[in-house]
């Protein structure tokens, strides 16, 4: 198994861990702030699931990139051995997911948590605080998009 | 479509009011506002009055509340006596679920409304049960604390008041922190005076009996009071094991009784439904207060202003004069400076969606042109787009047409499950366009032969983004057009052309420019025709600027002209963002494939005789596996197309602000008012 190989198997667990990581903490967050709502109003439950969901996808993201990754090295019939540079070409389009993946579940998570805060006062407004976590989110798809079609398109040998 | 609405006004008798108020709640549709401020007459304040019936209403939720939490009490309780022998039976009393609404004709609801007493009597019988429950488990509390006692000085074989000082001597029974045990039993080493007996230690504290003759009596307290002992103040003719059966009576007498009080008070869940009838009564009430505030009154005369939609004044008319001959009303148009409620009426296939307008903003009457019927056009082919599967589609449709008709939500409920149902039907056009079913390979097969692109197979995910950014801009352009129709509509033409009309000079141009680039290269001057007219356009748009300035101010106008050049980049990217249809759309099959690529290397794992045990561990994680994808999906193909609609579409014309127009009487929680049974 070459070195190539490798960065590129790099690169997909980067994208799923660094996202998975962002989702990880921001789930976390926008979780503890659901349960002290809860606390008050346990009939906000779902609502409140539903805020805390929202920076979960990245993690999904993240998952999807690696998962292609394995499509194009052929991981599930007898791995390809790819050349440093195909390695590095799959390991820079798996960057943006990582990175994006990241820092956007840190800052949805934040949103999220002040979401989850108006629900408490005004629960008829989840839709408002849905769309406005979901802003952030828009990041992640662009980023998520990028690294797909970047995966994809390149013939890598 | 916004209904146009016209507005009543009404001098009445006040012993009619009562009268109108019936009426106007039967009709369903008027909304009572408040009345102007007119000369020698006074408002009436009943803040007393709702005061009392929001009180009302909170200990009817407190009844709901506590029966709740009652049925779960007789729940544990059956499971956790189920194998004495005396178990805890519950019988279950069906009760209407908390979010279903129940439909009543009007007499059905005042009838309620009349036996208020009477279920408000059943309402403080609740909070009497729930007073005495609270009672029991304090006691019981306390009890147990004192079982607790007694049984660290089980090994005490006589009754405490045997223990009793006698004429040489002293009795201590008590207890000392476990660390001074050690100093206790050297002290009545040392003193010839004193025995000490342990009887065992328990929480960090040891106990013991110490007895000690007279003399000794004094060194002894010191030596405890120092050591921070505690002595038990028990001197009961009995011995601690018979204290503690006989508290362990006392306790099973009161579980007992909480038994009893639990099943009296699921009892009363028989009057959950008329209860629950009986809070929209006095929703209704609170809404009549509120509206006799907001009417003006001389001492026998009262003004009423409401609105109504104009088509229902024929209907209203005859309401009026049947109610009373002594009401004196004139119908008029809204006026200028009035805040009128916005009633939207749509198809049967448009309602649905107004809920995803009102939830950013109601549409302002006067103001805007209903968006419903185009947005839930972009909302229906944007759906399917971002969930792209097929067979998740039909799942969908099924599942969400079939959850509706069996709930037969009473009207203006239930639309989310609409939208997602009709989502569905999107999706599995797209899915069948795109070739997804359950992610599935489907080569070789007929469902190939109807897909018309493979989005993953070679350029075609660049014409997918280029489908996604078409449909964007086609989006954004009729958000554009609503805005020059809503502007010729008021007859600013002008203001149409310079705002509108100029960027459709200019994308014409672009379009032009771009067809003659790819398509027409042999002929240049189509592609100059089109940088020709997108100039004019930018031309024109800066222009516009020197509208309404004079003098010098032109010239400044002009140069502000130019910051409008900078909207394009806005335009840009908004197009951009509907990158997202894809990216979604794609995320989707994605997950549909990993699902099934799991199950395809656990069907692996066993060998190709027995495949089929490799199939049934299959079974339950391809159905988990896509139903999460299906849930996730779903919720992400909602609100990223909620999010396109409010930013990108209604960013371009809708300005919103209205309020919803709530007939009196129809804002209720549990029940639906039919007028026609």
């Amino acid at each position: 198994m070459g070195v190539g190989t490798f960065i590129a198997i790099l690169g997909a667990a980067l994208a799923a861990g660094m996202a998975g990581m962002g989702s990880a903490i921001g789930v976390g967050i926008a979780g503890k702030a659901a349960a002290g709502v809860i606390s008050e109003d346990p009939d906000k439950f779902s609502k409140c699931l539903v805020m805390q969901l929202l920076p979960g996808t990245q993690g999904i993201y993240g998952l999807l990139v690696a998962f292609l990754v394995f499509v194009k090295i052929e991981m599930f019939s007898g791995i390809k051995d790819l050349s440093v540079g195909g390695g590095l070409v799959l390991f820079a389009a798996c960057l943006p997911m990582a990175i994006v993946g990241l820092i956007s579940a840190l800052y949805q998570a934040k949103v999220s948590c002040s979401g989850i805060a108006m629900l408490a006062k005004r629960p008829e407004e989840l839709g408002k605080s849905i769309v406005l976590t979901v802003m952030v989110e828009t990041y992640a798809i662009f980023a998520l998009l990028v690294s797909l079609l970047a995966v994809m398109i390149p013939s890598i040998n | 479509m916004i209904v146009e609405m016209k507005k009543l006004v009404l001098i009445g008798h006040r012993k009619d009011r009562h009268k109108l108020f019936e009426a106007l709640h039967k009709t369903k549709n008027v909304e009572i506002c408040k009345t102007r401020d007119i000369e020698d007459t006074a408002r009436l304040d009943n803040s007393e009055k709702t005061e009392k019936l929001n009180v009302n209403l909170s200990r009817i939720k407190f009844a709901f509340d506590f029966l709740k939490n009652q049925k779960r009490a007789a729940e544990a309780l059956a499971k956790k006596t189920e194998k004495t022998d005396n178990p805890f039976i519950n019988t279950v009393i069906k009760v209407p679920s908390a979010s279903s609404v129940a439909t009543l004709s009007y007499d059905e609801f005042t009838e309620v409304g009349s036996r208020e007493i009477e279920l408000m009597a059943r309402v403080s019988e609740l909070e009497e049960i729930a007073v005495r429950e609270k009672e029991i488990a304090a006691a019981k509390l306390k009890l147990l604390g004192e079982i607790r006692l007694h049984e660290q000085y089980a090994s005490l074989a006589n009754a405490y008041s045997y223990y009793t000082d006698t004429q040489k001597t002293a009795v201590i029974i008590g207890s000392v922190p476990s660390q001074k045990t050690q100093e206790l039993l050297k002290f009545a080493e040392d003193s010839e005076l004193v025995f000490v007996e342990l009887l065992g230690e328990a929480a960090k504290e040891a106990r013991f009996v110490a007895i000690t003759h007279n003399e000794a009596k004094d060194s002894l307290t010191a030596f405890l009071q120092s050591s921070d002992y505690n002595p038990i103040s028990c001197t009961e003719e009995k011995a601690p094991a018979e204290m503690i059966s006989e508290l362990n009576v006392q306790i099973e007498a009161l579980e007992r009784e909480n038994r009893d009080l639990i099943t009296v008070a699921l009892a009363k869940q028989t009057f959950m439904s008329d209860l629950r009838t009986l809070y929209d009564c006095y929703l209704v009430r609170v809404a009549t207060n509120s509206a006799l505030d907001g009417f003006a009154t001389t001492k026998e005369s009262f003004v009423l202003e409401a609105w109504y939609p104009a088509e229902f004044e024929e209907e209203l008319k005859e309401t009026l004069d049947d109610t009373s001959s002594a009401f004196v009303y004139e119908f008029r148009e809204p006026e200028e400076n009035e805040i009128v409620p916005t009633y939207v009426q749509n198809s049967r296939i448009v309602e649905p969606y107004q809920d995803v307008t009102n939830m950013y903003s109601v549409p302002n009457y006067g103001k805007d042109l209903d968006p419903n019927p185009i947005m839930s056009f972009f909302y229906f082919l944007f759906f399917g787009m971002m969930v792209a599967d097929a067979a998740y589609g039909l799942l969908l449709a099924i599942g969400g047409f079939a959850a509706y008709f069996i709930k037969k939500p009473v009207s203006g409920k239930g639309r989310l499950l609409l939208i997602v149902a009709m989502g569905g039907i999107s999706t599995f056009i797209w899915g069948v366009i795109f070739g997804g079913w359950f992610g599935l390979g489907i080569d070789g097969t007929f469902l190939e032969k109807i897909q018309l692109l493979n989005p993953l197979e070679g350029n075609s995910p660049i014409i997918m983004l280029g489908i996604s950014f078409g449909l964007g801009f086609l989006h954004i352009l009729v958000g554009m057009l609503l805005k020059a129709v809503n502007l010729i509509r008021k007859g600013k033409v002008m203001d149409a052309l310079a705002e509108v009309g100029t960027w459709y000079v200019i994308f014409a141009g672009i379009i032009i420019a771009a067809v003659g680039l790819l398509f027409a290269k042999d002929i240049p001057a189509v592609a100059y025709v089109g940088i020709a007219f997108a100039a004019i356009g930018a031309f024109l748009l800066v222009l516009t600027g020197i509208r309404g300035k004079k003098g010098k101010k032109k010239v400044l106008g002009f140069f502000g002209g130019f910051a409008k050049l900078y909207d394009g980049v806005n335009i840009v990217s908004d197009v951009l963002s509907y990158a997202r249809l894809f990216g979604l759309g794609l995320s989707g099959s994605v997950v549909a494939l990993v699902v099934n690529q799991i199950c395809s290397v656990v069907i692996g794992f066993f060998p190709s005789n027995v495949a089929a045990i490799g199939y049934i561990f299959c079974v339950p994680i391809f159905l988990v596996g896509h139903i999460f994808n299906i849930a996730i999906s779903t919720l992400g193909a909602y609100v990223h197309n909620c999010r396109l609609q409010y930013i990108e579409f209604y960013g371009k014309f809708y300005e919103g602000g209205g309020h919803v127009f709530v007939p009196y009487g129809t804002n209720t929680k549990y029940t639906y008012l039919d007028v026609r049974r």
